[in-house]
């Protein structure tokens, strides 16, 4: 027995986060090391805020004083700014889920899932691997800001940061929730496209449902359902937040878009949970 | 190793990219060599129409153009002065870069204009012969000018004072009217108002903080990100070197006590 090292047992509690430091560091590495990711992080905010914003950014301001469509204190730079992050998280967070399909078809699934690690656990280092991922590719927007003219403090981005860690978890959770679905890559990148461009697109991301106008006003200005599926669209909400510590504007009460967020955080990890533990 | 240097790669895009010029407007003012303003033909002490001491808003604007090694061409708006609202001014791209003249940092400037750095604090001010516990139950002028202060406001604090309000054109009918006993008191922009009472003699008091206080700014046109930073830099080395301080000293811009 002398020559015998004795192996110190872990409690459980330090089993699973160890388990769940593993896999999140797995997620975060695999990210880093895909460069396709990585191109993609920095050609979004690039062509959204670069190219679009500068090309529409002329018809959004005032040429004679007093004179404008839409009496906004922002331009239409700073408009879409807040919105090109969450786009980048969208696209980051949902796509992140993809190494599920990838687990499951090169058997990493079925090891991990055959380790003393709780089916909770496995998947809550898979979403945060993701969040961290899709928090990152969110920051690199704000590497943008002087160019779209928004002053940031210090509180101002610790504040978004926490607001895109919320969106990227219910995100991720969502891609994973679609991964549980479809079983293939080829169906996953093109499921995965048409959740994504249509939630961006009525989330009130590139266009404002003016706060300066009555429910009544805006349903004039802007077609009865398209207004119905913006106010339906939880994204709607995470991109007002946004705004309102970013740019100062929102839409909507401040807490309806962190209220939003916390529940389709609890749901959707729910949702993929559920559908985990009986995959 | 090599995704360090991805990442670095990427970022230093991200870098480039955001130093790029997002507009067009700081080009325009260095193709043509020379910066526009509008302003109203007289707003002392902001726009005097003085050749002498053409006013804090003028020198100001000579000092920034300078700097920015172009000259300034001035184009008075008569409008200005005389209609409170700002869409009948008329003012467009074409005729100025620069507003000037009694702009207010608002959120209803700010709704129009993107605003350039603050130089001096501004507000609604009374000025009267003699001080005034309140002004419940006096006639008093009001003169709005160019400020985007807030007139509802206003109107709404007249009106709990019972006060009878009645809307004077120029500082001249303000101060003529309050001498000869028309009015009890005037309430106008607070530089003005300084500048009205040191002339006369009068007392001067801000108005109820309720009012709001503004910082008095430069309007630029919504989106001319470039020159607003231009314009800023100019700035902020005029404030440096003392520039900005002895032109409101020469003027007599004194905080209201």
């Amino acid at each position: 027995m002398s020559g015998v090292r004795k192996r110190q047992r872990r409690s459980p509690l330090m089993v699973q986060l160890g388990g769940l430091y593993g896999l999140w560091l797995r997620e975060v590495k695999r990210a880093f090391r895909d460069r396709g990711q990585l191109v993609g992080g920095v050609s979004r905010p690039i062509l959204w805020v670069l190219i679009l914003g500068i090309g529409l950014n002329p018809y959004f301001r005032g040429e004679v004083y007093g004179e404008v469509t839409f009496v906004v204190p922002f331009t239409y730079l700073q408009f879409i700014f807040p919105a090109v992050i969450a786009l980048n998280i969208m696209f980051t967070s949902v796509q992140s889920a993809v190494s599920v399909i990838w687990d499951r078809e090169f058997g990493f699934l079925r090891e991990v899932l055959v380790s003393p690690l709780s089916r909770a656990t496995v998947l809550l280092g898979k979403i945060l691997g993701g969040t961290t991922v899709a928090v990152l590719h969110g920051s690199l927007v704000l590497v943008l800001a002087r160019f779209a003219d928004v002053s940031l403090t210090f509180t101002d981005v610790l504040k978004a940061l926490g607001l895109m860690t919320l969106l990227a978890f219910a995100l991720t959770s969502l891609g994973v929730v679609i991964a549980n679905r479809i079983r293939s890559f080829e169906g996953f990148g093109i499921f995965s496209n048409a959740v994504i461009l249509p939630l961006y697109f009525t989330s009130s991301s590139i266009f404002p449902l003016d706060p300066a106008l009555s429910r009544a006003q805006t349903r004039i200005v802007y077609p009865d359902w398209l207004v119905t599926i913006v106010e339906y669209n939880p994204l709607t909400y995470a991109v007002d937040s946004l705004r309102g510590v970013l740019i100062n504007y929102n839409q909507f009460a401040p807490w309806t878009g962190i209220a939003v967020m916390v529940v389709a955080c609890v749901v959707l990890f729910s949702i993929a949970l559920y559908d985990f533990r009986r995959a | 190793m090599r995704n360090v240097v991805s990442v670095g790669v990427l970022l230093a895009l991200l870098v480039g990219v955001s130093l790029l010029p997002p507009d067009t407007s700081l080009q325009e003012v260095e193709a043509t060599a020379s910066l526009k303003a509008c302003v109203p033909p007289r707003y002392p002490p902001l726009v005097t129409g003085d050749p002498d001491k053409p006013g804090i808003d003028i020198e100001l604007l000579r000092a920034v153009a300078e700097r920015m090694d172009v000259s300034l061409l001035i184009s008075e708006n008569r409008a200005m002065g005389r209609d409170f609202n700002p869409r009948n001014w008329n003012l467009n791209r074409a005729q100025c870069q620069v507003i000037a003249g009694g702009v207010v940092d608002s959120d209803q400037t700010r709704s129009f204009l993107e605003t350039g750095p603050a130089y001096a604090d501004t507000g609604w001010a009374i000025i009267s012969p003699a001080p005034l516990a309140s002004i419940e139950g006096l006639s008093v002028g009001t003169l709005a000018l160019v400020s985007g202060l807030d007139r509802i406001g206003l109107a709404s604090f007249l009106r709990t004072q019972n006060a009878t309000a009645r809307v004077v054109a120029s500082p001249d009918a303000l101060v003529a009217a309050i001498a000869d006993g028309t009015l009890d008191a005037g309430v106008t922009e607070a530089m003005l108002a300084t500048k009205l009472a040191a002339e006369n003699g009068w007392t001067i008091a801000w108005a109820p903080p309720g009012l709001g206080r503004y910082n008095l700014v430069f309007g630029l046109w919504k989106g001319d990100i470039t020159l607003k930073r231009a314009i800023e830099g100019a700035f902020a080395e005029l404030s440096a070197d003392g520039t900005i301080a002895a032109i409101l000293d020469r003027y007599g811009a004194a905080p209201i006590d």
